[in-house]
């Protein structure tokens, strides 16, 4: 019965050094990915100096100045 | 709100079911491209809009199915109301009106994204919460975002004047209370009125005594299925007259809309149904305009008096004790509750003619015997 453990406990580390560590696995789609997409959205810092960029290259479309009334 | 709240993303979003997620599954772009412009292109705004089965239907199956089809999706009363106004004699005139339609009155769509997610498009977007996913979205940001000029007002007390709505003031109920999840996701195809929806909310789901065969009080065995429950319980609420819209100079749409009043008046029900076999209701006035679309085509709204300008409401303004349900003749042969001819302008007549109370429909005085 012994000789089966180590064998079969490898095995198990093996899937899941698979599972953690290829990055097509649900596990690793999560935070731990390297997106630049996660990167900047979760760091307000750079956020609010992308935003002054955006908005100087596509200022705010704002609304007509001839819509009068409750809407 | 600032453009970086907007789409800042809490990092405990990452944690959750969705942020399992990867950002380019839903939202396209390329997360590998340290150059933010170039990551962007071809980047997916709202995911859920038009269709929402790519983005929520692999899990939420059910739901997304019909989601699409529903009210805030599609605002299906809205295409069936300007079309039975609409020229259709003239196509030229009707694909003139369709267009000036799909660009005004269609901006005011919801999706799956922007109820759950962000605030609306129409009030320019922006996470609710850092991206984490809201099954019950706050109806102070989510839905008076579009309802904020009528009905959130009126259940919020926000009209100088008037009390809130008794469900929110004593029972602190919220929007979704009574507008639920089913409600909200039901399929629409084909209603010409959002009153028609089986999943809409009826008070006698928390109230069914008031309709049964024995009500507890007289006024409600008297009245039982006479009068439509917002004619007794609700006060005034917010009407609109004229909207015009066009664009300006710079290419932007814009509407002007004329006064508004706040008013209560009954009308006659003209659509009896098996849930709703009033004969009066109350009713509202939408800012319906013939000259709505003029901007962009004259005579657009040609067939303009097939439907009433003074339609079916329900105010949100429900109240236990109001002016007209004090005293019996509060309400009986008091005219100035009613819609009558002289509340109405000379070029609506026609379009009212079914909701107008005549002289002799207006209930008789109640003889008090002491």
């Amino acid at each position: 019965m012994k000789k089966f453990v180590l064998p079969a406990t490898i095995l198990i580390l093996i899937f899941l050094s698979f599972i953690t560590l290829n990055p097509e696995t649900s596990i690793a789609k999560g935070i731990g990915s390297s997106s630049q997409c996660v990167n900047c959205h979760t760091n307000v810092s750079k956020l609010i100096r992308l935003s002054w960029e955006i908005e100087k290259i596509k200022p705010k479309p704002g609304k007509s100045a001839e819509t009068s009334g409750e809407g | 709100m600032e453009l970086y709240e907007k789409v800042y993303v809490n990092p405990s979003f990452l944690k959750t079911a969705h942020g399992e997620i990867r950002c380019e599954t839903c939202h396209n772009g390329n997360p590998k491209d340290p150059d933010w412009q170039t990551a962007h292109t071809g980047i997916v705004r709202d995911p859920t809009f038009p269709e929402a089965n790519k983005a929520c239907g692999e899990c939420h199956e059910d739901i997304a199915a019909t989601a699409t089809s529903s009210l805030h999706y599609t605002l299906a009363p809205f295409s069936s109301i300007i079309k039975k106004r609409a020229n259709k004699k003239d196509k030229e005139v009707f694909k003139k009106v369709c267009l000036a339609k799909d660009k005004h009155c269609n901006a005011c769509h919801s999706s799956c994204g922007q109820c759950h997610v962000s605030r609306p498009n129409y009030a320019k977007g922006g996470f609710l919460a850092g991206h984490l996913f809201q099954k019950k979205p706050c109806m102070d940001t989510t839905c008076s975002s579009c309802h904020s000029g009528r009905v959130y007002g009126e259940f919020t007390g926000l009209n100088d004047g008037y009390p809130a709505d008794v469900h929110y003031e004593k029972k602190e109920m919220t929007c979704m209370d009574c507008h639920t999840g089913e409600e909200m996701h039901a399929d629409a195809s084909g209603l010409s009125s959002r009153f028609d929806l089986p999943e809409r909310p009826v008070c006698k789901k928390c109230h069914p005594n008031v309709l049964s065969e024995k009500p507890e009080t007289r006024s409600h065995s008297i009245h039982r299925e006479k009068v439509a429950c917002q004619v007794c319980h609700a006060v005034a609420n917010k009407n609109c007259f004229g909207c015009h819209v066009g664009t300006d100079k710079k290419g932007l749409p814009f509407y002007k809309s004329g006064e508004t009043k706040m008013l209560f008046k009954i009308g006659l029900n003209i659509n009896k149904t098996n849930e709703r076999p009033y004969n009066y209701v109350v009713l509202r006035h939408p800012p319906a305009d013939p000259g709505l679309f003029d901007f962009y085509v004259k005579n657009g709204l040609a067939d303009f008096d097939k439907l009433p300008t003074w339609k079916l409401d329900t105010p949100h303004s429900i109240q236990r004790i109001t002016p007209q349900n004090k005293t019996c003749n509060n309400c009986h042969d008091n005219a100035s509750l009613f819609l009558q001819k002289q509340d109405v302008t000379s070029w609506e007549l026609n379009a009212n003619a079914g909701v107008i109370v005549p002289d002799n429909k207006i209930p008789e005085p109640v003889k008090i015997v002491n």
